[in-house]
């Protein structure tokens, strides 16, 4: 009898080698190929381990809760923000669109990215699949300074911007309009199409032109050059005709012929129009450069990585028929150089700070899970030179008095040391109105502000909000918060 | 010497016995705990308890007959089978619940199938003796299939056959039936096709024109170019190919009959690709299933995403995303496993089936006496193994994805019952080795 051994071990060997490939092929797309696979935009399972961290709160300075992750009835995290006058300082987060504003700065801390691992940690999370815990963070904005903020900015749009001086912490940031990122994912596509784009945070990524604002660089070169600030211009509160633009003064001054001191009380153009003509183009680039308003000043992070991308026409553009490149209109604030209200407060920081500029912060602390310490961010209160300690004090008196008598006078709040200058800026067919400024505190330290509304030309109506704006950070930071 | 003999074989039955139980109470221990993980994750649903209590008196009792009625069996094959039908209770239990309890019915039947076949031995008498009512049974099963053949889901091939909600898939009746039909032919033509092997050299070469081989592998051949024309069923038809190549080698000795076969499926494949849109469809996905990741290569891409998402421990019962894969329950069941429980889940299974695949050709090399029992072990071992193999390189991107389950794990009444018939014919068939 012929037997079939020989038969049977070969069929058992190629079987057995097939099952060794596929165990070899398993092993490949468990181990080596896995990279590659998972981190493909079309895994779902990415979207549903983003969805099971439990983000960290966010907190205003002094604790205040402004932003938590809660569970659903259906067992899902959602984000809650309580505080609709902060909505477009925080940002949003959307498992489907993204993160923006301090959610996108913060991002890496609020998901417990920047956690150290140790075996705990992976023991936690990878046998026991317990869902990653981000970091509470605690930010320099004051709840209530942002709510007094959006309050008196109304239904205005514009960005405002409120930091303390020296440290340079972003007290309340307002940019209008804006949304609610509690129903952000119903709403996105109404929002994006919608006017004034919302999702632009005009604080960070507005290129406004600065128009009169330019005049305290000016002032500052004036003092330098120690030319006398009381030489009087003939008619000075009459416009300056840049092509189709008509630069007017911010408010009609009391005569026609003014100083520069008057003038700069008045945002009035001509005499800084004719300073400018005897600058030359180097001259007004080194102001610029000198006052760190050559590039647009950041908080890393903030801006969303999301659409929309495009300026929104909300945003004042420059258009060719409103600006030029000339010398003049460079240095009436209406050349090709566009500016931030961050770039702004930075300048009126500057005249409380010995003429130094304070770098803005936004993160005050964090705190790990569980934990009940907060560990103070490591780059607070860094500041870098912009004038003389004696010419950022003239400046100073003279945005003091511009609060007494000009057009910033509405800014002015009783029984405090308050500072200011107001400005226009044309861009296109708008007008936009500028306010930047400072009050004192009773230890000596500051707060300054800068605002702009794209949709007037009142610049006693952003001086009013400047000056509230500022009362309430006064009241703010003098009165020791309750523990 | 004829007493010192019963002693022997007694403590080997006493000794397999503890094997199988000791191997029978791991697979208890192991679904235990995965029962209780699940239990604890989806809150206490006495269901889940319901099917592992149904499995615990499953094992517990196949154990006990199965000692009593057939002592000296092959210890392994019980439990493995056990072992996987659980795991498979687990998964759908988890991935798609609304079935688990009719899953549960049939493992009972499925049971119950296994002892009947196991320990009557007349089965195996009658599978060699009316070896032409068997294929014309399966040539009617599979004719009435083609005419009368439904989907339980409404949609998708009609490859079953319905009386109300209760329905059977008879192509895998037709695998066992043919395996059991080619084994008893074949051992009857086992001493002439072994003949020809002693031929005169020119008479040798021009063997395989014998009838006794050309006429089988036409008849196979035409059988399954039936099945995929008109039910499109590419993996059965593959299957019952690759069972049909391997009985005639086992039977013939002769290797080039396995590389025609290969010569011939190839051919098919090619035919195949330019007629029928469903091959062309799993070819090209097969290819290249990135570009239609979110389309028609969904389910592949999912399957892969599901292996590296496990990674080598894998997320832990019930704490994967295995269900992002349509029908993962029944097709997939490996990806599903690959998630849970990595690659050392992975592993544990292909491990299972390669100790069947290994124990089933052991039984199929010990019956040198018996052709018949031998093709029918080898057969069956191969059903398993090709089986197995396509669906788990189907599931790897190894292979072109055809739609079979895999023994003992997917879901499925029709495949569990006849996978368990198949079981209890290997152990019937390692029964009568120690009774040699």
């Amino acid at each position: 009898m012929t037997d079939f051994t020989r038969e049977i071990n070969r069929l058992l060997f190629g079987l057995l080698s097939a099952l060794l490939l596929v165990t070899i092929a398993a092993a490949y797309w468990g181990i080596s190929g896995t990279e590659g696979i998972l981190q493909r935009e079309d895994n779902p399972r990415l979207v549903e381990d983003e969805a099971a961290i439990r983000r960290g709160s966010i907190y205003d300075r002094n604790a205040t809760l402004l932003v938590q992750s809660v569970l659903t009835d259906t067992g899902q995290l959602k984000r809650e923000y309580l505080y609709p006058e902060a909505y477009s300082a925080l940002g949003y987060f959307s498992l489907r669109y993204g993160t923006g504003g301090a959610e996108a700065a913060y991002d890496a801390l609020l998901r417990g990215d920047t956690l150290p691992i140790n075996w705990g940690t992976v023991f936690e999370r990878d046998f026991l699949h317990r869902p990653q815990m981000g970091s509470d963070i605690r930010l320099t904005l004051d709840i209530q300074v942002q709510r007094e903020l959006v309050a008196a900015m109304g239904s205005h749009r514009g960005a405002g911007v409120i930091i303390s001086v020296p440290q340079g912490e972003v007290l309340a940031m307002a940019s209008l309009p804006t949304y609610n990122p509690n129903t952000l994912n119903a709403n996105w596509e109404t929002l994006i199409e919608a006017p004034g784009n919302p999702f632009f945070n005009r604080v960070l990524q507005g290129q406004y032109q600065p128009g009169g604002l330019l005049q305290t660089p000016l002032m500052a070169t004036l003092l330098l050059s120690s030319n006398p600030l009381t030489t009087l211009t003939a008619d000075a509160n009459q416009p300056v005709i840049l092509e189709k633009t008509r630069l007017t003064c911010a408010i009609e001054p009391p005569q026609n012929d003014l100083d520069f001191i008057q003038a700069y009380a008045y945002g009035c153009p001509r005499p800084f129009g004719l300073l400018a003509n005897q600058l030359d183009e180097a001259t007004i680039q080194n102001i610029f450069a000198a006052f760190r308003l050559a590039q647009p000043m950041t908080l890393p992070g903030f801006v969303a990585q999301l659409p929309p991308t495009v300026l929104p026409e909300a945003t004042p553009e420059i258009t060719p028929e409103a600006t030029n490149n000339s010398s003049l209109a460079q240095a009436l604030g209406q050349g090709r150089q566009t500016v931030n209200p961050l770039n702004m407060v930075g300048i009126a920081a500057a005249m409380l700070n010995a003429g130094n500029m304070p770098i803005p912060v936004a993160l005050l602390a964090s705190r790990a899970p569980m934990a009940t310490d907060w560990q103070l961010a490591p780059t607070m209160g860094s500041s870098t030179p912009i004038l003389t300690e004696a010419i950022a004090q003239q400046l100073r008196d003279l945005m003091l008095a511009n609060v007494q008598q000009g057009a910033a006078e509405k800014a002015h709040m009783p029984g405090m040391n308050m500072g200011g200058h107001t400005a226009l800026a044309y861009s296109g067919e708008g007008i936009q109105a500028w306010f930047i400024g400072f009050v004192t505190l009773d230890n000596g330290q500051g707060v300054a502000i800068a605002i702009v509304l794209e949709d007037t030309d009142d610049v006693t109506q952003v001086a009013r909000i400047g000056g509230i704006a500022l009362s309430a950070a006064y009241d703010a930071l003098n009165t020791p918060p309750q523990e | 010497m004829t007493s010192s003999l019963t002693i022997i074989e007694q403590q080997t039955a006493i000794n397999h016995n503890r094997i199988e139980r000791g191997l029978l109470l791991l697979a208890g221990f192991f679904l235990s705990v995965n029962f209780l993980g699940l239990a604890l994750l989806q809150d206490t649903n006495i269901g889940h308890w319901l099917h592992f209590v149904t499995w615990l008196g499953c094992a517990v009792s196949g154990h006990l007959i199965l000692n009593r009625y057939l002592p000296r069996r092959d210890p392994l094959l019980f439990p493995v089978v056990m072992l996987l039908s659980g795991w498979g209770l687990i998964l759908i239990d988890r991935l798609a619940p609304i079935f688990a309890d009719r899953q549960t019915v049939w493992l009972i039947i499925s049971l119950v199938a296994l002892l009947i076949t196991a320990i009557f031995p007349q089965v195996l008498r009658w599978l060699r003796i009316y070896r032409y009512i068997l294929l014309i049974s399966g040539l009617i099963l599979l004719i009435s299939t083609i005419l009368l053949g439904r989907n339980p889901s409404g949609f998708g091939p009609e490859l079953w056959l319905g009386i109300g909600n209760i329905f059977f898939q008879p192509s895998e009746a037709l695998k066992i039936m043919l395996v059991a039909f080619l084994a008893s032919y074949l051992s009857e033509q086992y001493l002439s096709l072994r003949a020809d092997n002693k031929m005169s050299r020119f008479a040798g070469r021009f063997a395989w024109l014998s009838p006794r081989i050309v006429g089988p592998i036409v008849l196979m051949w035409s059988l399954c170019v039936v099945i995929l024309l008109w039910q499109q069923d590419l993996g059965t038809a593959l299957i019952f190919f690759a069972v049909f190549l391997i009985l005639l080698y086992v039977a013939t000795g002769k290797t080039f009959i396995i590389l025609s076969g290969i010569g011939l499926t190839i051919m098919a494949a090619f035919v195949a690709y330019q007629r029928f849109s469903v091959v062309r469809l799993r070819i090209d996905i097969w290819l290249n299933p990135w570009l239609e990741a979110d389309g028609r290569a969904y389910q592949i891409v999912q399957s892969l995403m599901a292996f590296g998402a496990g990674g080598i421990f894998g997320q832990g019962v019930g704490q994967g995303s295995p269900d992002y894969i349509p029908v993962v329950h029944s097709d997939f069941a490996l990806s599903a496993v690959a998630e849970e429980w990595g690659l050392l889940g992975v592993i544990t299974v292909i491990v299972c089936i390669a100790l069947l695949v290994t124990r089933g050709l052991r039984i199929a090399a010990a019956h040198q006496e018996r052709p018949f029992y031998g093709l029918l072990a080898a057969g069956l071992s191969s059903l398993i193994g090709i089986q197995s193999l396509l669906i788990m390189g189907g599931v790897l991107k190894l292979v072109p994805l055809t739609g079979v389950t895999l023994p003992y794990l997917s879901y499925g009444g029709s495949s569990l019952l006849m996978s368990f018939v198949l079981a209890g014919l290997l152990l019937r068939l390692s029964a009568e080795v120690r009774s040699t």
